[in-house]
């Protein structure tokens, strides 16, 4: 095969997955336009990729351990050795670990909160709760044979002993630090009932055969009467432990009630003459064995009906405790991200059945009363903003479990951070596009009085909202504070530093009282910068480094790392990037319409945006684009233009 | 040692169009990390739990030195020479370590945890090594990233800034050279 040809391969491969499963052969059949072989090679890829995907072929290796750091690029400029985010991992937040939990909302990669993990780890307390008591009971059993009772044959420890190192063995197997498959812990538990219920009956023949033998039936009914008591412990405790559904429950419990009695009628069966005792009950105690049986197991019937019913209990409360992973009225669905204090999940309304992203804060994380404060202060401020390019809180509440939560639009799509790590710099006119968005967003909460203060990229979002794409939304406004002059400006209630440094104005970074609006021009600036050139203005060393960068050094011109620039919008990057706020824009409405006169600023708009999402492989854009017609190079059209731009 | 200047002169060289100046690249790369490897090795026992990622960056960024960093025309090719030479260094590895097994005595390294994962897949080091060799031909930065990411522990964001190529792109040459590897390495798969 040729290098040209494998590109077509690659191309159509590519583009293959990108069509939904379904439509594939068709298309590709389509696509390759007669060329059987070429049509033959894509197919058998794809069929490779699919069982790759389905037998996890070639996993990604284990993260290695290394320190996290302020940015996710490697390798270093200069010093000494810098690491990335874990790979698809978090968004990047400051070392500090601002409030940005809303960074994390994000489509598909969050991860799911994990109900197979649970669901293991108490598969596997069950099973050593139950093996505890197995080894509880078998220990019990010898000591009263040795040391109460006092006249067993030796022989009669052995099945106990075995019993007793196979459930320590299991129980090692279970602790240790590999993971059981499920259906292998199931199968570990039955194989270990099974083994107790046999071995209890081996004892139990053993025993009656014994005093029999010895002609002490006496001894032989209480053996009996001892079996069906630890049968009713088997079955009891089953239930209890492992609430599985009624028909698998019966099916174990059945075979443990039903033992004593088999084995009773196998020893009578085998050994007539010394069991004869059974037979003459009748005539010499005036009691029937029906009688003395049936009572038996009446009384196993009984149990295994109150442990079968138990165990359903226990399955529904099992269930109602999952489903309770409900906050007020929301379901929570999965986790999207965690951030300083709270976990975002996306989560959904009882009725409503419209998925929005849920932001808790537990009271186990952070409970000051200051922590409590500052997030009711987020919501109310956040929830004053209307304008479409702020993020919408739909909702805000408390548990009776004292769990805060507040609960905001939730927005497919990824933010700025991510976007530029996962594509690259974008074209000036998109960020254009997107600045101006913000600007207006920022227009509105500077008007009322707030400063965001925490302008990043990974706090701006870009979505598909209705059918517009590229839709910026600007999040997080966790460390807003009312722009009047009051309290500490840099440090939080907990006196850390919050917010990543990278984006932060001189003023900030300095710690001057006096932020207004304008230390948010910067920080937008800041964004800019990073969106056409990759990398912060200031991102070398350490946080202090980066603090002291920001309040003395110039800004080196992104046209500098990337010719392409052009010289108007640079003008106006540098312009927000200003030290002195004086000579920043006076506004976010004036950079706005500064940005609005760049060259470039009507070069971006519905149509690239559509056709960016539908290319970029993004599971928003690549459903879209599976939903399409066949040929993924169709361009659908007919957009509205994004909320809040101009044009 | 001034690897670094003699580095740059070479890869001025590869850049302009000397082929044997290639390999050379891979040889000067392949000694580094060997001696970084070893250097590990011959350090505290405290430090045997470092990566394969670890030696990887400590001999690039060793060798590389800065002002080689800063020149990124050169970077992708020294990551490609690196990501070659890396590959070379553990087969070397691999192949000695199941020497050295069947002798019985072996000090675990760095670099076992790179093997050790092909071990568990049920995939044969050697296999890999070659069949990416063949993928080369015809997609030499799919060898790469592969190279990069299984051989080299990168991240995805990793083997991007290396190679100089977007997050999605790597992406994509993963995907395709993942499907392309598996009936490759199917008759060489073990368990």
């Amino acid at each position: 095969m040729t290098p040209e040809r494998w590109l077509r391969i690659e191309r159509l491969f590519d583009a293959a997955l990108r069509v939904a499963p379904a439509e594939r052969e068709r298309w590709l059949r389509r696509s390759c336009d007669g060329d059987d072989g070429l049509f033959r090679e894509v197919s058998r890829l794809l069929a490779c990729d699919d069982w790759a995907e389905r037998e996890g072929f070639l996993p990604p290796p284990e993260a290695s351990d290394r320190p996290g750091d302020l940015t996710s690029t490697w390798p270093p400029p200069g010093s000494g050795r810098r690491s990335a985010d874990e790979e698809g991992g978090a968004s990047p937040a400051g070392p500090t670990g601002g409030f940005t939990p809303m960074a994390a909302i994000r489509r598909g990669t969050g991860e799911e909160p994990s109900r197979s993990d649970e669901h293991q780890a108490s598969a596997r307390q069950r099973l050593l709760a139950i093996i505890g008591l197995y080894i509880g009971l078998a220990l019990v059993m010898l000591a009263w044979k040795y040391l109460v009772a006092r006249d067993p044959e030796p022989t009669q420890a052995i099945p106990y002993a075995v019993l007793i190192a196979t459930c320590l063995a299991a129980a090692v197997l279970i602790r240790g630090p590999a993971p059981i498959p499920p259906w292998r812990l199931r199968l570990l538990e039955l194989g270990l009932i099974g083994m107790v219920t046999a071995v209890f009956a081996f004892s139990q023949y053993q025993a009656m055969l014994h005093f029999s033998l010895r002609g002490d039936p006496l001894r032989a009914q209480f053996a009996m009467n001892h079996r069906v008591l630890i049968a009713a412990i088997l079955i009891l405790s089953y239930g209890l432990y492992a609430p599985v559904g009624w028909r698998r429950l019966a099916l174990v419990v059945a075979p443990i009630a039903v033992a004593p009695f088999a084995t009773l009628f196998a020893l009578y069966l085998r050994h007539p003459a010394p069991m004869a005792w059974l037979g003459e009950m009748d005539q010499d105690h005036g009691t029937s064995p029906l009688a003395l049986i049936s009572f038996d197991a009446m009384l196993l019937l009984i149990l295994a009906a109150g442990s079968a019913s138990g165990a359903y209990l226990i399955s529904r409360l099992r269930r109602q405790v999952r489903e309770a992973r409900q906050v007020g009225q929301y379901r929570l669905r999965r986790k999207l991200g965690a951030g300083g204090m709270g976990e975002v999940y996306l989560a959904e309304h009882q009725f409503l059945k419209r998925p929005c992203a849920l932001k808790l804060i537990k009271p186990g994380v952070e409970s000051s009363e200051k922590a409590l404060a500052r997030f009711e202060r987020e919501v109310r401020l956040t929830a004053t903003l209307s304008h479409p390019n702020t993020v919408e809180i739909y909702d805000y509440g408390r548990t009776e479990d004292g769990v805060y939560y507040y609960v905001m639009e939730y927005l497919p799509g990824m933010n700025l951070a991510e976007l530029v790590e996962r594509y690259g710099v974008l074209p000036p006119e998109r960020v254009v596009h997107l600045l101006r968005q913000i600007c207006l967003a920022l227009r509105e909460a500077h008007g009322v009085g707030l400063v965001h203060r925490d302008i990043k990229p990974s706090n701006i979002f870009v979505s598909q909202r209705g059918d517009v794409d590229d839709v910026a939304k600007l999040l997080d406004f966790g460390l807003v504070r009312p722009s009047t002059p009051a309290g500490s400006p840099r440090l939080s209630e907990e006196g850390r530093l919050l917010g990543t440094p990278l984006y932060m104005s001189p003023e900030q970074a300095t710690g001057r009282p006096d932020l207004d609006a304008r230390s948010d021009l910067y920080s937008l600036g800041a964004v800019a910068y990073h969106l056409l050139t990759g990398k912060p203005p200031f991102g070398e060393g350490g946080t202090i480094a980066i603090l002291v960068a920001l309040a003395h050094d110039p800004v080196v011109p992104p046209s500098r790392l990337r010719v392409e620039i052009p010289e108007d919008l640079e003008r106006v990057v540098l312009k927000c990037l200003e030290k002195e706020p004086d000579q920043r824009f006076r506004d976010a409405e004036s950079l706005e319409s500064a940005l609005g006169q760049c060259r470039c600023a009507g070069g971006w708009g519905p149509a690239q945006a559509a056709r960016w999402w539908r290319d970029s492989g993004h599971p928003v854009g690549a459903k879209a684009a599976s939903d399409a017609p066949l040929d993924p190079s169709e361009a659908p059209s007919g957009k509205r233009p994004p909320a809040g731009s101009a044009e | 040692m001034d690897s670094s200047g003699e580095l740059t002169r070479i890869l001025d060289r590869a850049r302009a169009g000397d082929s044997r100046a290639r390999g050379e690249l891979v040889d000067a790369i392949y000694e580094e990390l060997r001696r970084v490897a070893a250097g590990m090795m011959g350090r505290e026992r405290a430090d045997h739990t470092l990566s394969p990622t670890a030696v990887v960056h400590e001999a690039v960024i060793r060798l590389l030195g800065e002002e080689v960093f800063e020149r990124t025309e050169g970077r992708g090719f020294l990551f490609a020479a690196a990501a070659r030479a890396m590959r070379e260094v553990l087969i070397d590895h691999a192949r000695k370590r199941s020497a050295a097994r069947r002798g019985g005595k072996w000090r675990r390294m760095p670099l076992d945890r790179v093997v050790d994962y092909f071990e568990e897949q049920g995939l044969d080091v050697v296999a890999v090594h070659e069949a990416l060799d063949r993928l080369a031909e015809l997609n030499e930065r799919q060898a790469q990233v592969m190279t990069l990411r299984y051989f080299g522990g990168l991240t995805v964001p990793e083997v991007a800034a290396a190679l100089g190529v977007s997050v999605v792109t790597v992406e994509r040459d993963w995907r395709l050279a993942r499907a392309w590897l598996g009936p490759q390495l199917q008759q060489g798969r073990e368990a």
